[in-house]
C-alpha cells in the first residue's frame, strides 16, 4: 500500500513537475514580447540633447520631449511642437523657478525631486484650444508626465508669460504631489463644497465671483483637485502682500455692495484652505510651500 | 493504476507537444520583417539626404488654397533646413525630422518651422500639414500625403532642386513683401482695369491677406454697375504673382501679374485691357452707404453750429469754412454770423438744395436763410456729386441769396467739389452738446479725404 502510495506520490510529483516545466518551457518571449520597432538609436550628442541629459535626465530621470511625437498628445487636439530655439531657455526657467525652489524648500533637499520630478515633460509650441474656447496651458498625466504648452511665445522680457507658464508648471506638479501623497481631498472639498461649478461652466465666472466662492481662480471652481492645484500655484507665483490683499485680507465694504461682502466671505474660506494646504505640504510631503514661493520670487527677479 | 499511468503519460506527451516550438518555420525572406522595415526606412532617409541641392516643392495644402514654394535640405544630423517664399522667410526655422513607421512610413517635421506655421495660421484654415505619409519615394520624386486628412489626402511632391532654386525662392520673398506693402503710403489699394483709350472699365478695392496668401477683389464695372467680389489664392513668382485660377473680369481672364518698379505697381495685360494693382489716394470702389441717399432713406442733412456746438467728429475744413463765412458776414456789417446749413437731396429729381441760415453775433434770435440749387448725380461707383446751378427761390424771392452769395461762397464751393464725395454713415449723431438718435453721416471729398463734413440727418428712415 505504501508502495502504491509512494508510486502514486511519485507519479503525482512527476506530473506536477512536468506541468510546471510545460508551462515555463513554453515561454515564447522571443516572439511574443513587444519589442521596439527600431533598435535603440545612438545617443544624440548635439548640444541641446547633451544639455537635456546633464540637466534633466541624469539628475532627475526626466525625458524632455521637444520633438513632435503624436502619442504624447491627445489626437483630438491640434497642436504644434516647440521652436528649437526656445527649448533651452524655457527649460532654464524650469530649473530656476521650479526645480531650484523645491530643492531648497524640501526637507529631503534634492532627493525629493529626484524621486518626484516628472519622468516626462512634453513641450508644445502653442496652447491647446478646447471645445469651450478655453485654452489648456498644461496637463499632468498619470503622475509621471507634465505637458507645458505655448512655449513658442517665450520672451525673456515678458514677465506675464514667464509667470503664467511657470504657474501652470507648478499647478501640474501640485497634481503630481496630491497623486503621490495622501491628500485629504474630502476634507478640502468640504471647506467650500457649495462653491464648485463644473468642468464646463467654470469659464463663465469672473475671478471676483470665484473669490466669493472661496477659490483663487475661476478654473479652481471646476473641481476640488483643480482648486487645490490652483491655490498651490497661485501661492507660489504671487507676491505675499499681493496675495494677502487679493485673497485673504478682509476688505472695507463701507459704501460698497453685496459683491464686496461676498468676496470677504470667500476670503475667509480661502484662508482656511491656505492653512490646510501649507500644513499638508509641510507635514505630509515635507515641503515648506512658503519657502518655495520665496525662492520662486527671488529667482524670478 | 494502469489507467492512471496512461493518463499521466498522455499528459506528459501533451506537455511536450505543447512545447513544440512552432516558431521554427523557415522564413520566407532571409531578413526578419522588422529588419526589412528598418532597412527600407533607412533607404528612404538616404534618398532624402541624397539630393545634392536639396529638394523643392510647390506646396498647396488644399485645392482652394495658395501655393507656397519651399526648399528643403535634409541633413545627416536629422535636421532639415527650410527656405520658403512665405513671410519674408521669418518662419523658415531649423527643425529636426524623422522617418518613422506608423501605420505607414512617414516623414515628420519635429520642431516648429514653416510647415507648422502654415498648419496653425488662422485656426488651421489652410489645412496644411507637418506629418506626412511617404506615398512614393525615389531619387527623382518624393510624394508625401497629409497624415491627418480624412478622405482625399492633400499631397506635396518634392523634386530635386537645381543649384539656383533655393536662392530663387528666397529672392521671390520680395514679391510678397511688395504685395503686403502700402504702395508709397497710399491709403487705398486698387485694381483698376483700363482699355486702350485709358478709360477705366473696372474699378475695385484690392486687399491682400499675407497669412493665407489670398487676395480679395471687390469691384464694379463702371458701365454696367455690376459688382463682383472674389477671394483668390495666389502663387508668388519671380516677376510678381499669379492667381491660382484665372480671374474673369468682363469676360477677360487675368492670371499673371508682373511688378513694375518704375510705377510701383503690378500689371497684367490681356488684349486691349490692362489691369493695374497700385496704391491710390481714393478707393477703387466706394462703400454702398450712398445708396441710402439714392433710395430716399436720407433726405435732409446739415449742421447747426449754435445748437450742436463742436465735436471731434467734425473736420477742421468745416470750421475753416465757418470762420471764412463769419469773416465775410462781419464785413457786410449786419451783425450776422453763420448759424446753420441744410442740404436737402431729391435723387428722383436729381436735385439738391442748400439752405444757409444766419445767426446774430449778439446772440439775439433774428435768423434769416437763403437757398441755392444744385444738380445731383450719384454715379454707379457710388460717388455723390453736386453741380452748382444758381440761386433758389423758396417763395420769398432770391434777394437775400444773392446778397449773401459771395459771403457763403466757401460753403457753396465745398459742395460743388468737381470730383464729388464718398458718403459714409457715422452712427448716431453726437456732439459735445447733444446726443441724438438721428443718424449721422460724413461726406468726404474724393480728391482730398481730409476735406470732409460731419452732419445730422433730420429727415431719414431706416
Amino acid at each position: 500500500m505504501k508502495t502504491k502510495i509512494f508510486l502514486n506520490s511519485a507519479l503525482l510529483f512527476l506530473f506536477v513537475g512536468l506541468i510546471i516545466i510545460s508551462v515555463t518551457g513554453c515561454d515564447r518571449e522571443e516572439t511574443i514580447e513587444v519589442k521596439p520597432i527600431f533598435e535603440t538609436e545612438e545617443e544624440s550628442t548635439n548640444e541641446l540633447d547633451e544639455y537635456l541629459k546633464s540637466s534633466f535626465r541624469d539628475p532627475y530621470g526626466t525625458n524632455i520631449i521637444y520633438k513632435f511625437v503624436d502619442k504624447f498628445v491627445d489626437s483630438r487636439f491640434k497642436v504644434t511642437p516647440p521652436k528649437l530655439e526656445v527649448v533651452k531657455p524655457t527649460l532654464e526657467l524650469v530649473k530656476k523657478l521650479w526645480i531650484a525652489p523645491y530643492n531648497v524648500a524640501s526637507d529631503q533637499g534634492e532627493d525629493f525631486l529626484q524621486t518626484y520630478f516628472p519622468a516626462e515633460i512634453v513641450l508644445l509650441g502653442a496652447p491647446i484650444v478646447n471645445a469651450d474656447g478655453s485654452q489648456t496651458l498644461g496637463i499632468a498625466e498619470g503622475g509621471v508626465r507634465v505637458t507645458l504648452t505655448n512655449i513658442n511665445n517665450y520672451d525673456p522680457n515678458d514677465e506675464e508669460w514667464i509667470i503664467k507658464t511657470l504657474r501652470f508648471a507648478h499647478h501640474e506638479f501640485a497634481h503630481m504631489i496630491d497623486q503621490n501623497f495622501n491628500f485629504d481631498v474630502e476634507a478640502f472639498f468640504n471647506i467650500s463644497k457649495e462653491g464648485y461649478t463644473s468642468p464646463n461652466s467654470w469659464i463663465e465666472l469672473t475671478q471676483d465671483e470665484a473669490i466669493a466662492r472661496g477659490m483663487v481662480t475661476n478654473y479652481g471652481t471646476s473641481a476640488v483637485t483643480e482648486d487645490f492645484a490652483e491655490l498651490v500655484s497661485m501661492i507660489i507665483v504671487t507676491d505675499p502682500d499681493e496675495f494677502n490683499t487679493k485673497f485673504l485680507a478682509q476688505e472695507d465694504c463701507t459704501g460698497q455692495g453685496q459683491d464686496c461682502l461676498d468676496k470677504n466671505e470667500g476670503r475667509k474660506i480661502i484662508q482656511q484652505k491656505y492653512d490646510a494646504v501649507v500644513k499638508y505640504l509641510d507635514e505630509d510631503v515635507g515641503i515648506d510651500l512658503l519657502k518655495v514661493r520665496d525662492e520662486f520670487l527671488k529667482n524670478k527677479n | 493504476m494502469l489507467k492512471q499511468l496512461k493518463i499521466y503519460i498522455l499528459v506528459i506527451a501533451m506537455s511536450f507537444v505543447a512545447c513544440n516550438d512552432d516558431n521554427e518555420v523557415t522564413p520566407l525572406f532571409e531578413e526578419e520583417s522588422n529588419t526589412r522595415v528598418i532597412s527600407q526606412l533607412e533607404k528612404y532617409e538616404t534618398i532624402l539626404k541624397s539630393s545634392q541641392n536639396g529638394w523643392k516643392a510647390a506646396y498647396q495644402p488644399d485645392e482652394d488654397q495658395a501655393i507656397f514654394d519651399i526648399h528643403f535640405i535634409f541633413n545627416e544630423d536629422n535636421t532639415v533646413a527650410i527656405t520658403s517664399d512665405y513671410n519674408n522667410g521669418e518662419d523658415d526655422l531649423p527643425s529636426t525630422y524623422r522617418v518613422d513607421i506608423g501605420q505607414l512610413p512617414e516623414l515628420i517635421f519635429e520642431n516648429y518651422s514653416l510647415l507648422h506655421k502654415l498648419f496653425e495660421v488662422e485656426s488651421f484654415a489652410l489645412g496644411a500639414e507637418y506629418e506626412f505619409v511617404i506615398d512614393e519615394i525615389s531619387e527623382e520624386k518624393i510624394v508625401l500625403k497629409s497624415e491627418s486628412d480624412n478622405g482625399d489626402q492633400s499631397q506635396v511632391t518634392l523634386v530635386p532642386a537645381s543649384t539656383t532654386d533655393k536662392d530663387q525662392i528666397q529672392a521671390n520673398q520680395v514679391q510678397e513683401e511688395r504685395l503686403k506693402d502700402d504702395f508709397d503710403n497710399k491709403e487705398f489699394r486698387t485694381l483698376i482695369i483700363t482699355d486702350n483709350t485709358d478709360t477705366e472699365v473696372f474699378k475695385s478695392n484690392f486687399s491682400f491677406n499675407p497669412v493665407l496668401r489670398k487676395a480679395n477683389i471687390t469691384g464694379k464695372n463702371t458701365i454696367t454697375c455690376a459688382i463682383t467680389s472674389e477671394v483668390v489664392p495666389l502663387k508668388i513668382t519671380e516677376t510678381g504673382f499669379d492667381f491660382i485660377k484665372p480671374v474673369t473680369i468682363d469676360g477677360t481672364e487675368f492670371a499673371s501679374f508682373m511688378f513694375d518698379e518704375n510705377s510701383n505697381s503690378f500689371t497684367s495685360t490681356v488684349g486691349n485691357l490692362t489691369a493695374t494693382l497700385s496704391g491710390r489716394d481714393t478707393p477703387g470702389l466706394y462703400n454702398e452707404d450712398v445708396l441710402l441717399i439714392e433710395n430716399g432713406k436720407r433726405s435732409t442733412y446739415g449742421y447747426d453750429i449754435i445748437k450742436h456746438g463742436t465735436t471731434t467728429s467734425q473736420s477742421q475744413s468745416f470750421w475753416n469754412i465757418v470762420t471764412a463765412i463769419d469773416a465775410n458776414l462781419l464785413a457786410l456789417g449786419d451783425g450776422d454770423k453763420m448759424g446753420f446749413y441744410v442740404l436737402t437731396v431729391e435723387p428722383t429729381n436729381k436735385k439738391a438744395y442748400l439752405k444757409f441760415g444766419s445767426a446774430k453775433i449778439d446772440g439775439s434770435n433774428n435768423s434769416f436763410n437763403a437757398s441755392y440749387e444744385y444738380d445731383l448725380e450719384i454715379s454707379c461707383d457710388n460717388i455723390f456729386k453736386l453741380t452748382y446751378v444758381g440761386l433758389y427761390d423758396t417763395g420769398n424771392g432770391t434777394g437775400l441769396a444773392n446778397y449773401w452769395k459771395n459771403s457763403v461762397q466757401p460753403l457753396l464751393d465745398f459742395w460743388a467739389s468737381s470730383d464729388g464725395f464718398l458718403y459714409e454713415e457715422a452712427g448716431n449723431f453726437k456732439t459735445d452738446l447733444v446726443d441724438f438718435s438721428n443718424p449721422a453721416g460724413k461726406f468726404i471729398k474724393v480728391n482730398n479725404n481730409t476735406d470732409n463734413f460731419y452732419g445730422i440727418w433730420w429727415d431719414y428712415s431706416n
